[in-house]
């Protein structure tokens, strides 16, 4: 039922203009267009309608006939009434030089009269642009189909590796009804592709001419290719499927096309890169700044780094940084605020850097340094902050590692290159050339003085050893001479045979001898003086002994009828025990 | 007095000019004191100068002289090895600053002076000792000073000996460095002989014998042969 009210609604529309009568009869001129470029072309067609005749052309004048007119032939059957044209079209070439210019009125004789057309005035307008890429790729892809077709265009086709460049896809169509069932669009290979968003796909508002036909054109897609890799690379081609000429009556024409195909040359970036160099290539800034510069050890500063510009900031590498060996660093943060638009990729990207010092003391953080290829002049360019000052204080109290809980994790120190040692400066401690301490004189004469000074030592040592010797044969003496002396009274009783007045003698000679000698008086001459006064003394007890039992057998020999020890051997002791005391006093 | 000022100036130029990365004007200072003074810092300066311009060759050849004269400087071996590390030839690898054992390091790591000095000290210790166990009466105090004066007395004989030969070593010198980036060494003393091996810049070698300007060297690894004595110069 919806099928037939389909078909049969129009057709009531259909009748109600209804003209009934005979066929008229018409003849017409027309053109596809009056405005055209110089040196394009237009289609001219003479059409006459139910009648038959001979045409006459008209003169073309300035412009040029391509070839034979083609013919056509039309039957139109509306409601019974038959009607039926007959058309002949021309191609007509522009003049080259731009005005106005009238094609005169054609004729035709029916019957037995004749029928002119009307004049047409065409306008000739300054020559189509130079064959722009846009239009050179386009005329490229026109190749096949000539109705409709899709456009690769590359915003350059010689760039350095890194180096964006887009890549714009137009749909070129002259079909006035146009569903577009699938569109493929490839990601070339080789590249960082960035679509650039454009909203939904439209028509343009102005028909674009290319080779004198008119299209309607819509840009399908754009991309921002960043080639990864250098050489010559091929971008495309699209392929994509439409349905055309659908209308009402018409079930339309299933078509398949695509694009050409677009050669890019990459050029790999130019020797001498630099280290730090970030993989950008465009035109970058960059600024480097601390939150702070002055806080206490252990609390945590951020270092900020922007690079802002035009270039592939998506793929900058992350820059180097050297910290000083006992700040703690973490990865860094990224922030990215990167649009993609025709003119490429722009914007920023921001690294933070959160470092925590563990130690106080002044720093200084090694300035940032960015390299990237300036695509304008095709150098490589340097972007370097200033050092960054840090003073550090001691950390206070809750930061402060706590001894024997917190402890920091050692590394190693590493080695970053290898160098010579820093030179000797100072007094470098220079002698005369050639000149050695060894074997030279001084040190002859330093080896051989203790030697010689310990045998002039030894020598005197000797000398007065010997000289000891002497003095103690003399004391000896003397205590000898001395002994006699006191003795005296008693050798001359010993010599009378007076055995009561020798032992009386020899009693008191002893016991005055001893009392001068210690400093005592007659009565103390007793055996726990002498015991005090000459215990002190090495023999000294002996001695004392010895003393002690001479006086007591002088004693008891003065008061005993004969003699215990003969008279003489107890004068040789007294004798011999004054010269040991002697000889013991003066040591 | 004069002299020594003008020395210090010569250094203290010398110095600041290396501080400053002028290298070239530092190794003309250095050279001038070099004429008429030696010690291990100057020529250790003087190898670090060449060094710094590029001068493989000189540079190995003067941290060898500072070697000499201080074998057991940290700074110099460390740059010694460094020179060495960047000569071609391999065959000085293995000996050199890398003693073996404990005697060659006890006996290599202190200079001759140093070891004069020592032989004097203890002489005078073991003479001293001996003079104050002359006067002593207690026998087993005298005993133990004469042992002390003996061992001191065994001592100085042998720093004496190794002074002499330290000595000994500092006169030879028949140690050589190879100066021509790169030389040919032949079986014969005469430019047509028989290449047998090819050394270059930097290498260390012993001078066996010297014949109408060529010298017959001996490589550390054994090998013989003749060089011109142009393209070597003596440690």
């Amino acid at each position: 039922m919806k099928t037939l009210a389909r078909y049969i609604l129009p057709l009531l529309l259909l009748h109600a203009p209804f003209r009934s009568g005979a066929q008229e009869i018409t003849f017409e001129a027309t053109v596809d267009r009056n405005i055209v470029a110089t040196g394009d072309r237009i289609k001219y067609t003479l059409s006459l309608s139910n009648a038959q005749g001979q045409i006459t052309p008209p003169p073309f004048g300035e412009f040029t006939a391509l070839g034979n007119p083609s013919q056509s032939t039309m039957m139109n059957i509306v409601n019974g009434s038959m009607s039926q044209s007959i058309g002949y079209t021309w191609y007509l070439q522009a003049p080259e030089k731009e005005g106005s210019y009238t094609i005169p009125a054609a004729s035709v004789k029916v019957g037995g009269g004749s029928i002119q057309s009307k004049q047409i005035r065409i306008t000739v307008t300054k020559g189509a642009p130079p064959a722009t890429g846009d239009n050179g790729e386009a005329a490229t892809a026109q190749g096949s189909n000539r109705d409709i077709f899709v456009s690769l265009t590359l915003g350059k086709n010689k760039v350095f590796v890194g180096e964006p460049v887009t890549a714009t896809w137009t749909l070129w169509s002259r079909y006035q009804e146009l569903q577009l069932e699938k569109t493929d669009i490839p990601d070339p290979e080789g590249f960082w592709v960035e679509r650039i968003d454009k909203g939904e796909i439209h028509w343009e508002d102005k028909y674009r001419t290319l080779n004198g036909m008119q299209y309607r054109v819509a840009v399908m897609q754009q991309q921002l290719l960043f080639p990864q890799k250098s050489g010559k690379i091929k971008v495309g081609p699209a392929s994509m499927t439409a349905l055309v000429g659908r209308s009402f009556f018409n079930r339309g024409e299933r078509l398949q096309f695509g694009s050409n195909t677009a050669e890019l040359n990459v050029l790999p970036l130019p020797p001498g890169q630099p280290g730090d160099f970030s993989g950008a290539v465009g035109k970058l800034d960059m600024v480097a700044s601390l939150d702070r510069d002055h806080i206490a050890a252990d609390e945590a500063i951020t270092l900020t780094v922007r690079v802002s510009g035009q270039a592939n900031l998506k793929l900058l590498e992350t820059p180097e940084l050297s910290f000083p060996g006992d700040f703690e660093t973490y990865e860094p943060k990224v922030i990215d605020k990167i649009g993609v638009s025709v003119g490429g990729m722009s914007g920023s990207r921001t690294y933070e850097w959160v470092v925590i010092p563990r130690h106080e003391g002044e720093y200084a953080l090694p300035p940032v340094s960015i390299s990237y290829l300036d695509v304008e002049s095709g150098n490589y360019r340097t972007l370097r902050s200033d050092s960054l000052l840090v003073h550090v204080e001691q950390g206070n109290g809750s930061g402060a590692p706590v001894p024997g809980v917190q402890r920091q994790s050692k590394t190693d120190v590493q080695l970053l290159d290898n160098d010579i040692r820093y030179i000797r400066t100072g007094d470098l401690g220079l002698r005369p050339k050639d000149e050695m301490l060894f074997g030279s004189l001084p040190y002859i004469a330093g080896m051989a003085t203790p030697g010689f000074a310990f045998l002039l030592l030894f020598l005197y040592q000797r000398k007065r050893q010997g000289e000891r010797a002497d003095m103690k044969g003399m004391r000896r003496k003397q205590a000898d001479k001395l002994a006699r002396l006191r003795l005296k009274e008693a050798h001359v009783a010993l010599d009378s045979g007076d055995r009561h007045a020798f032992h009386a003698a020899l009693s008191k000679a002893m016991r005055g001898y001893l009392g001068d000698k210690l400093n005592l008086g007659v009565a103390e001459v007793n055996a726990k003086e002498l015991q005090e006064k000459l215990g002190q003394y090495p023999e000294g007890s002996d001695l004392v002994n010895g003393i002690v039992a001479l006086l007591e057998e002088c004693d008891m020999a003065r008061f005993a009828p004969t003699d215990a020890t003969p008279r003489k051997e107890l004068y040789d002791r007294a004798a011999a025990l004054i010269g040991r005391t002697e000889n013991i006093l003066r040591a | 007095m004069g002299v020594s000022v003008d020395i210090a100036a010569q250094a203290e130029a010398a110095d600041s000019a290396y501080a400053i990365g002028d290298h070239r004007a530092a190794l003309e200072h250095y050279e001038v004191l070099a004429h008429t003074y030696a010690s291990a810092g100057l020529y250790y300066n003087i190898g670090n100068c060449h060094f710094k311009l590029g001068n493989k060759g000189q540079a190995v050849l003067w941290y060898e002289r500072a070697h000499r004269y201080a074998p057991g400087d940290a700074d110099i071996n460390a740059n010694l090895d460094l020179a060495r590390s960047l000569v071609v030839d391999r065959v000085n690898a293995a000996p050199g600053i890398a003693l073996g054992g404990t005697w060659a390091a006890f006996r290599a790591g202190t200079d001759v002076d140093t070891w004069t000095k020592r032989s004097l000290w203890l002489c005078l210790a073991a003479f001293v000792c001996m003079a104050v166990a002359l006067p002593v009466r207690n026998p087993a105090l005298r005993k133990s000073l004469t042992g002390i004066a003996s061992a001191l007395g065994v001592c100085t004989v042998l720093a004496f000996s190794l002074a002499a030969y330290r000595a000994h070593e500092m006169r030879n010198d028949s140690e050589a460095i190879v100066m021509a980036p790169k030389v040919d060494v032949r079986s014969e003393p005469r430019d047509g002989g028989l290449a047998v091996f090819v050394l270059h810049e930097g290498t260390k070698l012993t001078v066996q014998q010297t014949r109408d300007g060529w010298c017959e060297v001996l490589l550390t690894n054994g090998n013989v042969g003749w060089m011109k004595a142009e393209g070597l110069e003596r440690i």
